[in-house]
């Protein structure tokens, strides 16, 4: 069967933990990279040198927050969206925030997808499970170079 | 040829003496007639005369041809060159005294040098018996004549034809001469009427011709016999004629003014005396016998008339003086005189009866003399008549009839003798209605002016003229009219009646005063318009109004007027000002309104406003400047500026502090929205892994604890969600459209019915309530009324939920305009207004959480949505009672 990723950019530990337990409990991923700012989070798709090819698999999706340290999601969308190996990627941007500016910026940048976590814990998995379900197994990825 | 002294020397012996004379008559068939008979046939004679100068010289032929006994008798007259019988006695049959022609002897007769009786005898013998018809057919043989004479030309022949043999007598020869002589009287007579007639005659056509009466008088005076002299005032020539050249030898030349030394001494006090009485006393003096000295020193008998003449102002100007050379005269009168004394010598006892002749005689003369006077009466009518036709001409031809002026012309009891045509044109009535009568046309209020008018003109015969007055016309309709009054005078200087013209100036006047109207409202105007008024040519200013003397500080127009217009000129506008100038005197267009600096005559710099209009004032160009003192307005102006900027800046320094705050707040609600929300996640979010993973560890109630820390993490976020929304409220931009809150307010109804179907809520929404605001705001505001509404009525089996306007004035302003006031009103749980001023508050609730679910933030957002329309809200309620809210919006 072929590896399926999912890169989730989180800096909360409690989130991450939170939503790792959700998605494991829907038993599809096979692996969830996380990166906890936006620098790993470009890191891990791009490398730190010109020499670096990348994780070899591109994630099925990318679970963005927008508030992160270093490099903040949108900017990393930004930069996802302006490469050339990069640019289909889906992005869901998962995030605290319901302002509107944030709503708008992130679809002017080319987000797929735009969810909003709740605080009921229930609701929390539940978003995660239907996301997963989504995106890795209803959704038809856009066909991406290796 | 023979004449009748050869004749009568041939043969002397054959005279014989008058049949009636006491000498040898041949013819003894006429008895001859005693000297008394004789006598008294004369004094019969010439007391039948007549005024008709023909009859008498008959008369005379007749007496001649019966005193003398002879055969025939005739009196032949010289007529055009031939000489034709006038008077007849005892004529052949078939003779016609008036067209026969006499025959040679006559002319004969007529040549004679000498005057005096001719005899020829033995006619049949003589050369006459082939050239008389008389002579020829008659059988006659002695002729009588002698020739008549007036002054000293000879004009007809007196002749008796004898069928005897005749001498007259000492006696006869006076007879014959008496005859002649009266003859001569009438021939004289006819001449002086026939000149008379010839004058006359000249008078009519040349007044016809309407030739000048120099003309006149020109012709009159050099083609008289006469000598006529004209003299000035001062007695000095003025004009001698050909003929007083001719009678005293002085030409013209000789006595141009001067006086005529040609006066006698033993004349001098008669002469005075006649031009006294013809200077001081206007008489004219009319053949008055005098002498006068010819200048080679003869002195001649001279009938004299005189009279004096008038300038065109009637003005005594002169004397026209007509000298007779009488001397002929005299001599015929001395002839005359010296036959009748013989006669008288010859006839003692009846001398009586020939002076009566004799006076008979002079009455002629008299009558002749009266006649003379006629002909200078008769020019001076005629001179007058002359003049007052042309004068009558001119002002019927120019005034009367083409003038458009009315003319009136009334007689002496201001009675109406003719109006011209414009009369009747201007004022209605016709000649033939007025003629004759007085013209009401004198309004009341005039009466008294026009009497005074009518007295001066008649009385005084001062003309009045240009007077301004009013007169009514036949419809009632006043007119303003000049008026021009004369008297006029007949012909020999009387007043007889008043000329009046009339101009209507009705229409003028009315002009006149609407321009005085016009003027003075202009005047008023220019005198009383705060703005300054400059009136300029060529650079100088000729008329100044008073705001303009004020603006440039002056104390009166005085001050400006004559001044140069450029010295009012501030230096730095002086090439604008010239610019401006040349411009407008270019192409004549008004200069636009501009500002300039002027100095004022107390040396100011005043700011003004001013614009420049040219002119024509009687057909010159002139610039009007109108300019106003805008010192003040540009402090003003500038002033505001000044503060404008203030404002400015502050305005950027508030709106940098407000965006600041902003961000802040941005950065703030964007913390919360994260950082807040994420700890909850994580209590709540344990809690139940606690729950799903270690619920055998746990027992019910320490599960039912978890379960509250649940609930109040998630409580708390909906309260952060609640908080997040208003100040959203207060951050999001406003955008102003037509907003139908009827329509939100039913959409709202709506989606609270779908939500809970099982609920019975009657809304009454009154339709069409539109304003203007910012649609997703009210919308917002209209969703928490209406769920408030909702809310409240939870309980009440019959909820009614109502939407509408009411209109009042604002709160607290009784007599303000009325505005709109919108509502929603429930009959729901209601409130204790106690806590009216509460219900605004963010999360100020007036019900118990459990009773009603709600965070308590909707009133609160809706006030600051109506706040940030201008409007207020408030609320009305009674405890389970209802509540009713209100809002209004700017």
């Amino acid at each position: 069967m072929e590896r399926k990723i999912i890169l989730l950019v989180e800096d909360n530990a409690d989130d991450e933990l939170l939503t790792l337990r959700s998605l494991s409990k829907s038993k599809v991923v096979n692996e969830v990279f996380v990166a906890r700012d936006g620098v790993e989070a470009l890191e891990f798709l791009f490398g730190t040198g010109d020499d670096y090819d990348g994780p070899g698999v591109l994630p099925e999706v990318i679970l963005l927050d927008l508030k992160l340290p270093k490099i903040d999601g949108l900017e990393v969308l930004r930069r996802i969206r302006a490469h050339e190996r990069t640019r289909l990627v889906p992005v869901v941007v998962l995030t605290s925030s319901d302002e509107e500016p944030d709503l708008v910026e992130s679809y002017r940048l080319g987000a797929n997808s735009y969810v909003r976590k709740p605080v009921d814990f229930i609701s929390f998995a539940e978003a995660i499970r239907h996301l997963e379900l989504y995106w890795l197994v209803l959704n038809q990825g856009p066909p991406l170079k290796r | 040829m023979n004449n009748l002294k050869e004749i009568a020397e041939e043969s002397p012996a054959e005279l014989k003496r008058f049949p009636g004379s006491g000498g040898r008559s041949l013819d003894h068939t006429v008895r001859p007639k005693a000297l008394e008979d004789r006598l008294t046939m004369v004094r019969e004679c010439f007391c039948s005369l007549g005024t008709d100068p023909l009859e008498n010289i008959r008369r005379f032929t007749i007496l001649f041809g019966e005193l003398t006994g002879a055969a025939m008798a005739f009196y032949d007259r010289l007529t055009d060159g031939m000489l034709v019988s006038w008077g007849s006695w005892n004529a052949p049959e078939g003779y016609e005294p008036a067209s026969e022609p006499a025959g040679r002897i006559c002319f004969d007769v007529m040549r004679e040098e000498e005057d005096g009786v001719r005899v020829v005898a033995n006619l049949p013998q003589s050369g006459y018996a082939r050239t008389d018809p008389i002579v020829a057919s008659e059988n006659v043989l002695t002729y009588v004549g002698r020739s008549v004479k007036v002054e000293d030309s000879r004009v007809g022949v007196l002749s008796a034809f004898f069928s005897g043999d005749v001498v007259p007598c000492a006696d006869d020869v006076n007879f014959i001469d008496i005859i002649a002589a009266g003859i001569s009287a009438e021939e004289e007579r006819k001449q002086s009427r026939e000149a008379l007639q010839e004058a006359e005659a000249n008078y009519r056509r040349l007044d016809e011709q309407s030739k000048g009466i120099e003309e006149l008088y020109g012709s009159l005076l050099s083609s008289s016999a006469d000598a006529i002299v004209i003299y000035d005032l001062e007695g000095r020539v003025q004009y001698a004629g050909p003929s007083f050249t001719a009678i005293f030898g002085w030409t013209f030349e000789e006595v141009r003014g001067k006086r005529i030394p040609f006066v006698p001494d033993s004349e001098m006090e008669q002469t005075m005396a006649v031009i006294r009485g013809l200077v001081e006393e206007q008489r004219p003096c009319s053949n008055f016998e005098t002498k006068r000295y010819t200048k080679d020193g003869r002195i001649l008998p001279i009938s004299l008339s005189a009279f004096r003449f008038h300038d065109a102002d009637g003005r005594h100007s002169g004397s026209l003086v007509i000298l007779r050379d009488i001397t002929k005269r005299k001599q015929a009168e001395d002839a005359l005189k010296q036959a009748r004394d013989r006669l008288e010598a010859g006839v003692r006892e009846r001398t009586a009866e020939l002076a009566a002749s004799n006076e008979k005689l002079k009455q002629e003369i008299a009558q002749r003399k009266r006649i003379e006077a006629e002909l200078a009466d008769s020019e001076r009518r005629y001179r007058d008549l002359y003049e007052r036709a042309q004068k009558g001409k001119q002002i019927y031809r120019s005034l009367i009839d083409s003038s458009a002026d009315a003319i009136i012309l009334y007689d002496m009891h201001a009675k109406v003798v003719h109006v011209s045509p414009s009369f009747t044109q201007i004022f209605g009535w016709t000649l033939d209605e007025l003629k004759g009568k007085q013209i009401p046309y004198v309004p009341d209020s005039e009466q008294e002016k026009d009497m005074l008018l009518d007295e001066q003109v008649f009385g005084t015969g001062v003309p009045v003229t240009g007077l301004e007055a009013k007169r009514c016309t036949r419809d009632g309709r006043i007119l303003e009219v000049t008026l021009m009054a004369c008297r006029y005078d007949d012909h020999q200087g009387n007043p007889s009646g008043m000329l009046v013209i009339l101009s209507d100036i009705t229409d003028r006047k009315r002009a006149e005063r609407a321009l005085q109207e016009s003027e003075e409202r202009y005047r008023k105007l220019v005198e009383h318009l705060p703005d300054g008024i400059v009136v300029h040519a060529d650079g100088n200013v000729f008329l100044a109004n008073p705001a303009a003397v004020r603006l440039l500080g002056g104390r009166d127009n005085t001050d400006l007027e004559g001044k140069p217009i450029l010295d009012f000129v501030h230096p730095d506008s002086l090439d604008k000002t010239n610019t401006r100038i040349d411009r407008i005197q270019e192409d004549g267009s008004v200069a636009p309104l501009t500002e300039q600096k002027l100095v004022t005559l107390d040396g100011r710099t005043i700011d003004t406003e001013l614009t420049t209009i040219p002119l024509t004032v009687r057909g010159a160009t002139v610039l009007m400047t109108v300019g106003r003192d805008i010192t003040e307005r540009k402090f003003a102006e500038s002033e505001i500026r000044r503060l404008n900027a203030e404002l400015e800046q502050r305005v950027l320094q508030r709106t940098a502090q407000l965006q600041a705050a902003n961000q802040e707040l941005e950065a703030f609600c964007y913390s919360v929205s994260h950082d807040l929300r994420a700890p909850l996640r994580s209590i709540d979010g344990f809690s139940q892994v606690i729950l799903e993973d270690y619920v055998e560890s746990l027992d019910a109630e320490g599960q039912g604890y978890l379960r509250r820390v649940r609930a109040a993490s998630q409580r708390m976020a909906q309260l952060i969600d609640d908080l997040l929304k208003l100040s959203r409220v207060t951050r999001t931009d406003m955008k102003h459209d037509r907003v139908d809150l009827s329509e939100l307010v039913r959409i709202a109804a709506d989606g609270f019915r779908e939500s809970e179907v099982n609920r019975k809520v009657e809304f009454a929404i009154t339709p069409g309530l539109v304003v203007t605001g910012d649609k997703r705001l009210l919308r917002v505001a209209i969703q928490n009324l209406v769920e408030n509404a909702w809310k409240f009525t939870r309980k009440r089996e019959r909820a009614k939920v109502e939407f509408g306007v009411v209109h009042q004035p604002k709160r607290g302003e009784k007599d303000g305009a009325p505005r709109p006031v919108y509502y929603v009103r429930d009959n729901g749980a209601g409130f204790d207004m106690e806590y009216a001023d509460k219900l605004f508050g963010p999360f100020q609730r007036l019900h118990g959480a459990n009773e009603f679910s709600g965070s308590g933030i909707g009133l609160a957002t809706v006030q600051r949505i109506i706040h940030r329309h201008g409007g207020d809200v408030w609320g009305e309620g009674v405890e389970d009672g209802g509540a009713a809210f209100y809002f209004t919006l700017s």
